[in-house]
């Protein structure tokens, strides 16, 4: 019955026909399917692979920033930020008069060399590197076709001039051409590093995974012993005191006295290190590469090492042969003629005869060792690049008149960072320490040596302070309220023709206080004129930046009467602080009205009041308003001795 | 007489698992696909910050060059001295410790 009935429905084969074809249309479309993913996955895979990933990615290229030079307080000396700069593609400029208009205009350049730049066949020519934001802007805002932006990395140094031949500078792709950004470029450079990106269809770069991207590419800071605040007293004083004496250049350091941390290193004339494409002379560190003769400075170490030899003691007298001394027929003179002198006169006076006899009675050898111990004729291992290890001669090539000009810094050469090492032995008691520039990173320790006894050390530093407080050759160094001990340097420089001409360099080197000295300070002024003696024309600068680093440390006394007091009745001295007292001796309006009434003020009114009248008071008890006052108010202001004693209460 | 719905039953239970595997496979295909495009969301927005992190970072970094410029030693001189202020000579200075 069933077969019957299929048989008797015809159209059952058709469909049975159409549902056979279309599976083997089906088969057919499956087979055509895995077939061409069979050669798209298997036999083409790694050609189209390596083409597709040539599409969706690219070599992205990064470099991290520069480190930063920060000073001992943190302040930052040097620092890099990015920064755009301009580029053109000349063929694609439509209107090229039109185009150099307003880029002149929005850079602030000559529109004709705009136009030779644009003018110019090539596919890419720089229109200006390194612009400010602001005309990036306009450059952005002018919607040129043609012209381009991009970024670069650009270095500031916010301080413009300060420490800029120590600082030196970096090229315009950010490598290191002088000063500590050389030496320590291999630190402060951002490190190098390339990644494959992500493109998508627009040419953005994306990364889909870290591909070690975490990895800090920054350079390293680089943290320096200088205090950007004592620089500046140190270049202030130096940039004054060679100007007044019309000198060539001219060099300051400060030093701190228990670390050997070089505080202010100062060159004069000034260098700004952002815009270096300048003289090269102007970026040269004269403190270092620069060795000259040290003059009378050299003495006190000449003294140290008699004393250590016990070639003399500190009263053995010379005879200074009133002024003039003629050795191997060569003359030898004093400034001022001397008969008999103890030693520590020798050097209050700084008598080259004199200084020239404990020389020889020292000995070309022995004098040379302590020389040479204390680092003289080699550099100060400080990574300053071109550091000048000055001259000094092997002993055997002394002659007598060698050793005598030696004994009194002549015929050998030296730079300051060279004389700051060895005067800060005697400060040191005679332990000789290695100087430092850089606190981070911290370099090797480097070991001490003791070359003085530390009773000879005291002793040439209280013939030093002799110098300054006594009636020496660097009373124009004195503070009030503080001693201080130095040296006076004046050399005379070599001529073209090897003799000893008329130029010279003045020279002090101070340390303050005198007694446990905390900073020691030298200035170098290269062809003062017309004074040319180091008293006259180093040691007011070593004072300037004396006081002002002591005032900036709160190491100054608060006492005005144990400052006047120390005051010598000089007129030389008179002159030299009249400057920094003017505040004192100017005419107060109030005078003719006697003390004012001061009760009821605040304790910052009372002060402004009596300031005006050149009196500092001394306060008694807390609080911020005066409730009593001595002397009372309306009594006449003495001549002298101006004290006023305020007493205060809570407000 | 037993043995044909066994099969049947078999089958059914081959097709069940089938069917369950497939929806897995889809389900783990579908989640393969949304996680990609996740993943490239994520991507366009870490670019983004990226940037900002850049555009703000060297913002900071012209900002203190700024600073430190204005906060020099030769500036603070200057407008200490357009002020009339004068350096604190010795006897001059009192340091205030309360």
């Amino acid at each position: 019955m069933s077969r019957k009935y299929i048989k008797n429905t015809p159209g059952r084969d058709w469909v049975r026909l159409r549902m056979g074809l279309l599976w083997a249309l089906m088969v057919l479309l499956w087979l055509g399917l895995w077939g061409r993913a069979y050669q798209v996955q298997v036999l083409q895979g790694p050609e189209l692979t390596s083409m597709a990933l040539r599409q969706h990615r690219a070599a992205e290229f990064e470099r991290g920033a520069r480190g930063q030079i920060l000073d001992r307080q943190g302040r930052i000396l040097a620092k890099s930020t990015s920064i755009q700069s301009v580029y053109v593609r000349p063929l694609e400029i439509e209107n090229l008069d039109a185009a150099a208009t307003t880029l002149a205009a929005a850079l602030d350049l000559p529109a004709a060399r705009i136009r030779a730049d644009l003018g110019k066949t090539r596919n890419f020519v720089w229109l200006a590197r390194q612009i400010s934001d602001r005309n990036a802007r306009k450059v952005l805002d002018a919607g040129l076709r043609g012209v381009y932006l991009t970024e670069e990395s650009a270095r500031f140094y916010p301080h413009g001039h300060l420490a800029g031949q120590l600082l030196g500078f970096v090229g315009l792709d950010g490598d290191g051409l002088e000063g500590i950004e050389r030496s320590f470029d291999e630190v402060l450079a951002g490190k190098k590093a390339t990644f494959v990106a992500q493109r998508d269809a627009s040419g953005r770069r994306m990364y889909l995974d870290a591909q070690g991207r975490e990895e800090d590419l920054c350079g390293a800071n680089v943290t320096l012993t200088l205090d950007s605040q004592v620089q500046f007293f140190a270049e202030e004083a130096l940039a004054r005191t060679v100007a007044s004496f019309q000198g060539k250049s001219g060099q300051a350091l400060v030093v701190d006295v228990h670390s050997n941390d070089i505080l202010a290193l100062a060159n004069y004339p000034f260098f700004n290190p952002n815009m270096p494409r300048t003289d090269p002379e102007q970026w040269r560190n004269r403190v270092s590469m620069d060795a000259l003769e040290p003059g009378s400075t050299l003495k006190p170490l000449l003294m140290a090492a008699a004393l250590e030899e016990g070639v003399c003691t500190r009263d053995s007298q010379y005879f200074c042969e009133q002024g003039l001394w003629r050795i191997t027929g060569v003359s030898i003179k004093d400034t001022k003629p001397h008969g008999w002198l103890p030693v520590h006169k020798v050097l209050r006076y700084s008598s080259n005869i004199c200084s020239a006899k404990i020389g020889m009675d020292l000995g070309a050898s022995r004098y040379h060792a302590y020389l040479h111990k204390l680092g003289f004729g080699q550099r100060t291992g400080l990574n300053m690049p071109g550091e000048n290890p000055g001259l000094l001669r092997p002993p055997k090539s002394w002659h007598p008149v060698d050793l005598a000009a030696a004994s009194f810094g002549q015929g050998i050469s030296a730079n300051a960072l060279q004389m700051a090492r060895a005067y800060l032995t005697l400060a040191n008691n005679g332990v000789l320490k290695p100087l430092r520039i850089v606190r981070d990173p911290a370099g090797e320790e480097a070991p001490v040596t003791v070359l003085f006894r530390q009773e000879v050390a005291q002793a040439v530093m209280d013939m030093m302070r002799e110098v300054v407080e006594e009636d020496g050759t660097g009373t124009r160094a004195r503070i009030p309220g503080l001693s201080g001990a130095g040296k006076t340097g004046t050399a005379q420089k070599v001529t073209d023709a090897g003799t000893y001409g008329d130029r010279y360099v003045a020279s002090f080197a101070g340390f303050y206080p005198a007694t446990r000295p905390e900073y020691f300070i030298f200035v170098v002024v290269d062809e003062p004129h017309p004074q040319h003696y180091g008293g006259v024309v180093a040691a007011p600068a070593v004072r300037e930046i004396g006081l002002r680093t002591l005032a900036y440390a709160g190491k100054l006394s608060e006492d005005a009467e144990s400052v006047e007091t120390a005051v010598m009745p000089s007129s030389q001295w008179h002159s030299a602080t009249a400057a920094a007292n003017r505040v004192d001796q100017e005419p107060a309006g109030e005078d003719q009205e006697g003390i004012p009434s001061l009760i009821g003020l605040s304790l910052r009114r009372a002060v402004e009041r009596l300031r005006s009248a050149g009196v500092m008071p001394s306060v008694q008890g807390r609080g911020g308003v005066v409730s009593r006052q001595e002397p009372e108010a309306g009594v006449p202001w003495p001549d002298q001795d101006r004290n006023v004693t305020l007493w205060l209460e809570p407000t | 007489m037993n043995k044909k719905p066994r099969a049947k039953s078999g089958r059914g239970i081959l097709w069940v698992v089938a069917l369950f595997m497939g929806l897995c496979t889809l389900g783990l295909a579908l989640s393969v696909v949304w996680i990609n495009i996740e993943r490239m969301d994520l991507a366009y927005e870490l670019k983004q910050l990226q940037t900002e992190l850049e555009r703000k970072t060297d913002l900071q970094a012209k900002l203190e060059v700024e600073r430190m410029n204005l906060l020099s030693s030769a500036r603070l001189r200057s407008l200490a001295e357009e002020a009339g202020l004068r350096q604190a000579g010795p006897g001059q200075i009192r340091s205030m410790s309360h």
